[in-house]
């Protein structure tokens, strides 16, 4: 028979089969054992069926899967846990979101993030990063495209279908979970150790750049005095590099002293030791016909920044009844997050020269006593007077933000006879946001003189308040009937409707230079922003769909799939508004046709076909041409206005994808050994694009259907029990996936479109190249590809236009998981090790430019640079001849400061890296106390753990820990970019405590 | 039971079976705005580009501005060496087209034959900004310019080809005026003559003998051919007797609603911030100091200019170059420490103290505020430019233009009161009175050429671009290349921007750097060659 231990089930991380229904049934002591394809599998619209009967790719994590490191973040718990599916951290703040993506990439512009659904409704991926992992039941990721078809265009990227704890029918049991996490930051930028503050090889105290002389050690003085030492009413700047000030003269005393060496350790320094708290109580009572569940859950998170924090409370009930024919579900589940952070104004209100927390951080020298700072939260200036004093950021720009989430869920299904039932699902999801941002002024006038103060940095006060609405309806009426046509056929079908409504509304206000400093309300506020500057209204769209999904089986062994879904959107123009997804899938499984022996004791092969519309990228009334108003206006009451420059194709349609996917599933030795793999491609065609259009035609950028793409990719997953006993047990299981997208086709006469473009490099969509596209400028090379240096300035030769520089996500991702238990005792571990693509660290052209880049310490700069390896320079007849003496970066200091911070951090190309990262992402060891030793505590089971979460992280052998490659984006889909606002990596140790009672 | 549950589902469900109407609640309909409601902002947003990074590029190129290595690591770096790539100043072809569109939305206006007048306001602006793209790109798109979403690749026409259609819409916004009755412009509507519209006409003729004098170097037989055609149209023409000022009501409560001028180069911020890197980026340079000073080796050689006092503040000169409280600038391209080498000082002895910054509205202001600043004019156009076209005309020639000397002089004079110097303007032209290539001669060479050098100093601080443009057509007024140059020549032109390169590629024009820099390249405009 082909039987397999649940135990072992839980962790073969990426196989189909399913453990939902095996986590149920843990509380006998014996070895259950069950077998794999009759597992059922709660797939697209709750529809269940065997694991046989799947006919596209599809994995399950199970609970402790994903909540064995303490993780209280559900969606960064499923990184590395899943062949094909990609974590991305798009903010790395202490309120930290992450989106989850599948299979690679399908769309230029529109959304490319895996669907979220909870307990039947559609929802996202930062309601389930607010759901307390403690009540996951399990999550199904949907890799393949059929799995998701139901769902339409809201499933074209896949879904992760995520299943709450149903309650038990075991009478009455509570269970406690708790989490203590130590978070520290872990990989900061290397910084050369040798020079250090000043400009042109000369101490300057008040300057961010490190180009000043050697190391002497000798006492020397940092900064802007923090007061008025003298006490003559006046901070006098006349430091090293201003003036005539000494060490004791004037007010210099109270500026920081301390002796002109590296101070490396200082930034690391800067950070604190995160904690993180997560405790959680479920109350689980029921009987065979009636349940209730309740769960109560708090995390509060202090992030790395001190002062940075992050709470969150989640209430969820959950009960149900069956009463006859008609059995009904409910729950009712509230969250509550706040957060505090640092921040920066937004621009309009002159936050434009008020850099991150980070960078104001990193434009340090290397031997600047940041931490002497920290005392002096209320001085603006610290080390430098161009940059602001994070210590007085972290105090006096913040964020604080609170946010309301209800999320009700109420179903019903009345069975009319043995074939045949009706249920309907309704949600209902509201979500209140207040944020405010607020600044404080800080003004040299009056406070400061002397000839540092003239270009010393200044801030204004300001607001900005923010309230986002949000309130979505999704309703599910289906039709069910289940038939077998002979004794070998069975057909099972689903007709339904759906309903979607969406409603957003977004309120801001907000204006700069407050009355009374510190009064954060708009009735202080003295210059109020513009309406033209500020986000006010109001969408509404909604959806009707009708659905079909039919089942075929025959005998055990032979399974087809076919689902059906005519959707009607109203983003879409009148009159275009229906289209049509269907799909089609089936699945085998010789070894229940045949008997094939023992050796092979499983054999699984599917394969489907589906065609689905993404409408993601058109927006409520983006069709319409609207008109906004103009810059500066109302002037003198008068109101003025200019047609919106992004416009939309009025003929806008979805973009269409055709998935293909071929599955193999292979089981040996009693499914010691498991091998699975998949195969697939995505065709895209119509692709919608906001395209970024010549400024001659009075626009900025036009959504339309343009190009096609596809996307191919492989999947393949080995499983290995290598040992196995009442008492151990190992399991590994290992896996890769290969994805690349390639831009077929773009538009006519047009080669490429910019979804951003910097000075000097940008992320963009290419005909005929992969996608996402870095392109930067490029050092000019000779047709034997060297480096073509000018010759009388020594500086490379940069090519005018961006040249193609690489791809912004991961073509290869390996995987890998092992755990081990013997008695009470496990010991687990996930790594994975990203690679093929490239990524821009921000952070290099600032460290180039203020001198502190690691590189720009390793010359003599007093000799100027150095000769570029592999270059050329243009000799009298225009030859290339090798360059053995024009040094780059000239022959002396200043040439040497130059090249660094006026070239060397411009050109693309220095800023591209190589964006490969191995992480061990998680390592836990845990034991679970005897169960006769508990039963006497009267508890019922005890499991204490220690847990680390990227205790160990490698990047490319060239990037200096400038930016995490994870972190690398742009915006909603754009990649590529690692922004300065992104805290560098950090890790976590902890440890959690389980109880049941 | 049964029935009443499956009702009241099946109800429910359709009850909620409509589509929203997908109308924005929030955003007023582009049909529902009328050219009234269109023409303000057209202005406003085309003049800011002009007064920002256009007078900018001017002034730079002028040698007028230089960078301010007393505070900065390394500014002007482009600026001063030429290394121009398709990523400079891209905001000027780009700002300045969509700026434009909003003029084209009014003249392509569905109800357009109701409101001529602002349909001529349009056109004329729109002609006045265009010629700019012209002289500083050549081939330029525009008879499928400004078409939105109907056509977002247009093809590009050839430089003479564009400044005739815009010389034809000139004509025709002449026509246009008033030739409805009923249409009065409505005062907030038009912040430049507020309705005005015989100061249109006259500023439309300006605008004509503008484009006549650009022509008059071209060996382009279109050109000249087109030369002729505006000057036999301006025949018994009037010019503006005014500065071209606009001013929608310009306040320091927003950097957007700031005059530009100052809101780009101002000392405050709208926020009473330092303006960092707009005032404080540039000192005056010290090829436009010892000009105006008649420092030795310049053409004004033993001439003072008073109009110095206006332009540019004073500060306390190096004592390595004979202190006391004067004029000083950076030569462009030199650094702090090579100036302090150069003087013989020691090392970070050198301060912002020491050098000019820009003067009159642009300086600090009592009280220390951005709303005096803030709030000043924009100048589209000044009155003394309007004289040195005149002048130009007359010297040059051009059938019923005389009395170039009398032109030349009211221009300079218009000059004088500009800077508020009004007292001084007639010793100052005596002073040049016969000095070449400053003052009038009777010499036709050496007086196109000092009316370029009136016009630089007139146009010093509010409209470099236009300084340049005349450089590159006349040669004139001498302007020397930065040290750090790695270029013989001033661009003769800009480079289209890499973005045109990327959203627009089959039809934008290949030009290289090289080409950039040769006054005979195919890819020059034709107004120079």
């Amino acid at each position: 028979m082909k039987k397999l231990t649940t135990s072992v089930l839980a962790v073969v991380l990426t196989s189909t089969f399913a453990v939902s229904n095996a986590q149920q049934k843990k509380r006998d002591t014996a070895v259950k054992e069950q077998k794999i394809g009759e597992v059922i599998i709660t797939g697209a619209l709750g529809i269940k069926k065997k694991a046989d009967a799947v006919t596209s790719a599809q994995t399950v994590v199970s609970a402790t899967e994903l909540t064995q490191a303490g993780n209280s973040n559900a969606v960064s718990a499923l990184a590395g846990k899943v062949a094909g599916l990609q974590i991305k951290n798009t903010n790395s703040s202490v309120n930290g979101s992450n989106s989850i993506q599948l299979r690679g990439i399908r769309t230029i512009t529109g959304n490319n993030d895996a669907l979220v659904v909870i307990d039947g409704a559609i929802s996202s991926s930062a309601a389930l990063q607010n759901l307390p992992p403690d009540v996951i039941q399990s999550i199904n990721v949907l890799k393949g495209a059929q799995g998701a078809a139901l769902y339409g265009s809201d499933g074209v990227n896949g879904a992760v279908i995520v299943t709450t704890v149903q309650g038990t029918k075991r009478g009455l049991r509570v269970s406690y979970d708790g989490t203590i996490d130590f978070e520290s930051v872990y990989k900061l930028p290397m910084r050369q150790d040798k020079y250090g503050q000043g400009w042109s090889n000369a101490r300057d105290q008040y300057e961010n750049g490190a180009w000043g002389p050697k190391f002497d050690g000798e006492m020397t003085m940092y900064g802007a005095p923090m007061y008025d030492y003298n006490g003559d009413g006046v901070i006098t700047m006349d430091g090293i590099g201003w003036g005539s000030g000494t060490l004791t003269s004037g007010d210099n005393p109270a500026a920081i002293h301390a002796p002109y060496s590296a101070r490396i350790d200082e930034l690391k320094k800067f950070f604190t030791t995160g904690v993180t708290y997560d405790n959680g109580v479920t109350i689980n009572v029921g009987d065979s016909d009636k349940y209730a569940m309740f769960n109560v859950n708090h995390t509060r998170r202090d992030f790395v920044i001190e002062g940075d924090q992050f709470k969150r409370t989640s209430v969820l009930f959950k009960a149900g009844a069956k009463v006859g024919k008609l059995k009904v579900d409910g729950s009712f589940n509230y969250v509550k997050r706040n957060f505090t952070q640092t921040t920066v104004l937004p621009d309009a209100m002159g936050g434009n020269n008020q850099q991150s927390l980070y960078w104001n951080l990193l434009q340090s020298a290397p031997d600047i006593p940041i931490t002497s700072y920290k005392q002096y939260p209320d001085n603006a200036m610290a080390w430098n007077i161009y940059y602001f004093n994070p210590y007085w950021l972290m105090k006096h720009v913040r964020q604080d933000s609170n946010r309301d989430f209800f999320n009700v869920t109420a179903g019903a299904n009345y069975e009319v006879n043995k074939n045949f039932n009706i249920s309907y699902l309704g949600n209902l999801q509201n979500m209140n946001d207040d944020s405010l941002i607020h600044g404080d002024a800080w003004s040299t006038a009056g406070k400061y003189d002397g000839p540092g103060n003239v270009s010393t940095l200044s801030a204004s006060s300001g607001i900005f308040l923010e309230q986002v609405k949000r309130w979505d309806y999704y309703g599910d009426l289906m039709f069910n009937f289940n038939y077998d046509l002979t004794s070998d056929l069975n057909a099972k079908l689903n007709v339904g409707h759906n309903y979607q409504e969406h409603r957003y509304q977004i309120m801001q206000n907000g204006g700069s230079v407050l009355q009374v400093p510190g009064v954060y309300t708009m009735s202080n506020v003295t210059q109020p922003l513009k309406p033209g500057k500020l986000a006010n209204y109001s969408t509404r769209w909604n959806m009707h769909s009708l659905f079909a999904n039919l089942d075929l089986s025959f005998k055990d062994f032979l399974f087809l799939n076919a689902t059906a879904r005519e959707q009607f959107s109203s983003v879409l123009p009148e009159g275009k508004r229906a289209y049509f997804y269907p799909s089609v899938g089936v699945s085998f499984v010789p070894t229940k046709a045949w008997d094939l022996g023992t050796t092979v004791s499983r054999i699984k092969v599917s394969g489907n076909w589906t065609r689905v519309g993404n409408s993601s990228a058109i927006g409520p009334y983006s069709i319409n041409r609207t008109t906004e108003l103009a810059s500066g206006y109302p002037f003198n009451g008068v109101n003025s206005l200019q047609n919106s420059m992004a416009v939309t194709d009025p003929n806008i349609k979805p973009e269409f994808v055709t998935s293909k996917e071929l599955n193999l599933e292979l089981g040996f030795f009693n499914d010691r050994l498991s091998i699975d793999g998949s195969v697939f491609k995505q065709d895209t065609k119509d692709l919608i694009t906001r395209q970024t259009v010549s400024a001659t035609s009075g626009s900025s950028s036009k959504l339309l259907n343009i190009g096609r793409m596809e996307s191919k990719g492989a999947e393949v997953n080995l499983g290995i029990t290598p040992l196995k006993s009442d008492d151990f047990k190992w399991t590994i299981n290992a896996g890769y996936s290969y994805n690349e997208s390639r831009v077929l086709e773009v538009a006519p006469g047009v080669d490429e479109v910019a979804l951003v473009a910097y000075t000097g490099y940008g992320i963009y969509a290419q005909k005929g190249a992969l996608f996402p596209l870095i392109k930067t400028t490029m050092m000019q090379r000779d047709p034997q590809g060297r480096i073509i240096i000018d010759a009388a300035t020594g500086n490379p030769l940069l090519s005018s236009k961006l040249e193609n520089a690489g791809v912004a996500t991961p073509k290869s991702i390996y995987s890998f998981s092992t755990n081990i238990s013997f008695k009470g005792f496990k010991v687990g571990a996930v790594a994975d090790f990203r690679l093929g693509h490239k990524f821009i660290a921000q952070t290099i052209s600032g460290m180039a430019f203020n001198g502190s880049l690691y590189e720009s310490g390793e010359y003599d700069r007093d000799n100027g640079g150095y000769v570029m390896p592999n270059s050329v320079i243009v000799d009298g007849s225009g030859n290339y001849v090798p360059n053995t003496s024009v040094k780059t970066g000239g022959n002396d200091y200043d040439h040497f400061l130059t090249y660094f911070s006026s070239k060397y951090s411009t050109y693309g190309e220095n800023l591209l890296r190589d964006a490969r990262a191995f992480k061990i992402r998680e390592i836990v060891v845990s034991y679970t106390l005897p169960r006769k030793t508990v039963q006497a505590m009267g508890l019922d089971e005890m499991t204490f753990g220690v847990h680390a979460r990227n205790p160990f992280v490698k990047y490319g052998s060239d990037n200096y820990n400038y930016a995490d490659p994870e972190t690398s984006l742009y915006g909603g889909t754009t990649m590529g970019i690692a922004g300065l606002e992104q805290y560098p990596t950090t890790r976590v140790f902890g440890f959690s405590v389980n109880l049941k009672f | 039971m049964k029935k009443y549950l499956i009702m009241s589902i099946v109800g429910l469900t359709l009850s909620s079976c409509s589509l929203d109407d997908n109308i924005n609640p929030d955003k007023v309909l582009a049909d529902n705005v009328t050219p009234n409601l269109r023409l303000s902002a057209a202005s406003v947003s085309s003049y800011s580009v002009q007064a920002g990074s256009m007078n900018f590029l001017g002034n730079a190129w002028m040698n007028s501005w230089s960078g301010n290595f007393a505070t900065y690591g390394n500014p002007f770096t482009t600026e001063s060496n030429l290394d121009i790539t398709t990523a400079y100043q891209q905001g000027i072809f780009q700002n300045l087209f969509r700026a434009v569109s909003r003029f084209q939305q009014v003249i392509s206006d569905p109800k357009a034959a109701n409101y001529p007048n602002y349909v001529a306001i349009a056109k004329i602006q729109k002609a006045y900004y265009m010629q700019y793209l012209v002289d500083l790109y050549g081939d330029i798109p525009y008879s499928e310019a400004f078409m939105e979403a109907s056509n977002t690749t247009p093809k590009y026409d050839k430089d003479v080809v564009v400044y005739s259609g815009l010389v034809d819409e000139l004509i025709q916004a002449k026509a246009l005026v008033s030739s409805v009755p009923a249409d009065a412009v409505e005062v907030s509507a038009d912040p430049i003559f507020q309705g005005n519209m015989s100061n249109w006409t006259r500023f439309a003729n300006t605008v004509l003998l503008k484009y006549a004098v650009r022509l008059s170097n071209t060996s382009n037989a279109d050109g000249q051919a087109l030369k002729n055609k505006i000057i036999a149209n301006l025949s018994g023409a009037s010019y503006i007797t005014a500065d071209v000022k606009i001013n929608p009501g310009y306040n320091a409560s927003a950097s957007t609603t700031q005059n530009p001028l100052y809101g780009n180069f101002g000392y405050r911020t709208f926020d009473n911030k330092l303006n960092t890197q707009g005032y404080r980026l540039q000192t005056a340079s010290m090829h436009m100091v010892e000009s105006l000073l008649g420092k030795p080796g310049k053409v004004t050689q033993g001439v003072s200019d008073p109009r110095i006092e206006f332009l540019f503040t004073k500060c306390n000169i190096p004592s390595g170059a004979g202190g006391g409280v004067g004029y000083y600038g950076f030569v462009q391209g030199q650094t702090k420490t090579e100036l302090e080498i150069a003087l013989g000082m020691p090392p970070s002895s050198l301060t912002i103290g020491n050098f000019s910054f820009l003067g009159g509205i642009f300086a600090k202001a009592t009280p220390d505020t951005g709303a005096a600043g803030s709030a000043t004019d924009g100048f589209v156009m000044t009155l003394a430019e309007a004289y040195f076209l005149q002048a130009e005309a007359a010297a040059l020639g051009y059938a019923g233009f005389t009395n170039a000397q009398g032109s030349f002089e009211n221009g300079v004079k218009a000059s004088f009161a500009f800077d508020g110097k009004s007292a001084d303007a007639a010793a100052y032209i005596t002073a040049i009175t016969g000095k070449a290539k400053v003052g009038w001669t009777g010499v036709q060479a050496d007086d196109l050429s000092a009316i370029q050098y009136q016009r630089w100093v007139a146009l010093t601080n509010y409209n470099g671009i236009e300084s340049f443009i005349n450089y590159l057509r006349t040669g004139s007024p001498y302007t020397p290349l930065a040290t750090t140059a790695i270029k013989p020549n001033k661009p003769y032109r800009l480079l289209y921007p890499s973005l045109e390169y990327s959203t627009n590629s089959a039809n934008v024009p290949d030009v290289s750097q090289a080409a950039a820099f040769d006054k005979n390249a195919a890819s020059t405009p034709f107004i120079y060659k």
